[in-house]
């Protein structure tokens, strides 16, 4: 499972990161940080819960 | 009313007095409404809105504006219609996302979360003066008065405007933002007027004193080049009015109109009073149940379905945004007002590529505002007859609400 930020799109939300915290994470200034760009399964609900829940619609998983 | 006689058309005085009983019978039998004069089909459900705005194709695009009214959408478009112009360059919420994107993140960076949260002492004070001021006075309006004014006044320092022009952003955004009674639409060039005239003087500043990146909200924008060329002040100004009229219009309303639903049922206030972890989730509920802005509208560009029914490029589609809020397919009994209901997921700043960017200062700011009028009040009487809910195609919200309070040491209210 790989997963993909659209950066043009990211505004920092930082919801991701409270759906998968072990994938995702917000830096002091606010700026996205994929902490594992290629998840092991046992992450999948927890980034598909990221990737339903950006409302910017910026996450998607490649598997 | 019969099958036959229903109509809805967002700038009827019917709809602009009160929708929910339409948008009600929208969700029942017509998930996908023609409005054959404005070309348009109106989507009402939660999951059909959630859909179209959370479009990344530019399938759906603003190209329009995301509020035009009845004279523009009498005009059918024969196809797609082309992209509005970049030199110069109106609101950049009407591009493409190539454009839109990266404008939206120039000056996004004091709005984000962190950035947000180290400002949350700075909108406690303006919120606790605003309380020392209008508490002795024992009755007041709650939203021009209080909420309104601490928005305008958190508006100014995100612009770092002296908080001495706070009534001024005030009123120029409510009038902007008023729509026309008998034709029904927000003028949005007047709009823009008013709010640039606001806003140039301090981009125009800022850009003789240098701007170092430390004053983010304009920095990014003088930094930010378009087709290789700076923008002009005028054209920074245009890119921050939605700054300014979202920081200024919606929250207080919200939460003027929140605080009265509380005053109507006494077991869910004492409920939230009780704990202040109890207020970010009736913060969520108030987003839900008192959202003023009705709806947004967006231009097909390619072929497409919405609620399964095809459109074609150049017919509008409308996101009924207080509809699916209200929609009993997402909420359980959505017209009741419950401050602990599971909010799992919301349309109440929208969703898509035009997502409310404020979305995390309206959370901060609505949680202190209520976290520091339910420290200080300790009771409050609503005077339902002489509050005040505009007829509105847009912002249909409470936006006079005269409130008497007992304070700490005189707990009556006079």
């Amino acid at each position: 499972m790989k997963v993909a930020v659209d950066w043009l799109r990211c505004d920092g939300n930082g919801v991701c990161a409270v759906e998968a915290p072990e994938v995702f994470d917000l830096d002091d200034a606010d700026e996205l940080i994929v902490l594992l760009a290629e998840p092991p399964e046992s992450q999948r609900p927890q980034v598909e819960a990221a990737v339903s829940a950006c409302p910017k619609r910026a996450l998607s998983v490649a598997d | 009313m019969s099958r036959t006689d229903f109509a809805y058309d967002p700038f009827s005085p019917e709809a602009m007095s009160d929708p929910l009983p339409l948008y009600k019978v929208l969700r029942e039998r017509y998930p996908a409404y023609y409005i054959a004069k404005y070309d348009t089909w109106a989507l009402s459900r939660f999951a059909d809105v959630h859909a179209m705005l959370g479009d990344t194709t530019d399938t759906f695009l603003s190209t329009e504006g995301s509020l035009p009214g009845p004279e523009l959408l009498a005009r059918h478009n024969p196809g797609a219609i082309p992209d509005p112009p970049t030199d110069p360059i109106g609101l950049h919420t009407t591009q493409p996302s190539d454009v839109h994107g990266p404008i939206r993140q120039a000056h996004g960076r004091p709005l984000r979360p962190g950035a947000v949260a180290r400002t949350e002492d700075d909108v406690r004070r303006i919120v606790t003066d605003r309380l020392d001021e209008l508490l002795p006075r024992r009755e007041f309006d709650l939203v021009q008065d209080f909420t309104g004014i601490v928005a305008a006044s958190v508006a100014c320092s995100l612009f770092r405007l002296s908080l001495d022009h706070a009534r001024t952003v005030l009123d120029t955004v409510n009038l902007s933002t008023r729509t026309d009674p008998v034709k029904g639409g927000v003028n949005m060039k007047l709009l823009a007027e008013r709010i640039t005239a606001l806003i140039e003087p301090v981009v125009a500043q800022r850009r003789a004193e240098g701007g170092d990146g430390s004053f983010p909200l304009i920095d990014g924008l003088l930094a930010h080049r378009l087709d290789d060329r700076p923008l002009t002040d005028h054209e920074v100004a245009m890119q921050l009015v939605g700054v300014m009229v979202g920081a200024t219009e919606t929250l207080p309303k919200v939460v003027g109109h929140g605080l009265m639903e509380l005053w109507r049922r006494p077991d869910q206030l004492a409920a939230v009073r009780a704990d202040p972890a109890h207020v970010p989730p009736v913060l969520e509920e108030m987003f839900r149940y008192c959202g003023p802005a009705q709806w947004f509208l967006r231009t097909v560009r390619r072929t497409a379905t919405v609620a399964g029914q095809p459109v074609r490029p150049g017919q509008r589609v409308l996101a009924l945004i207080q509809s699916a809020n209200r929609d009993e397919r997402e909420f359980d009994a959505p017209d009741e007002f419950r401050w602990n209901r599971e909010i799992p997921r919301t349309l109440a700043f929208g969703h898509g590529p035009h997502f409310c960017i404020g979305v995390h200062l309206a959370r901060m700011e609505g949680r202190v505002v209520l976290e520091e009028w339910f420290r200080r009040v300790p009771a409050y009487e609503i005077d339902v007859d002489r509050a005040v809910r505009r007829d509105s195609s847009f912002q249909w919200g409470w936006g006079e609400i005269p409130v008497r309070v007992a304070t700490i040491g005189t707990e009556r209210i006079p």
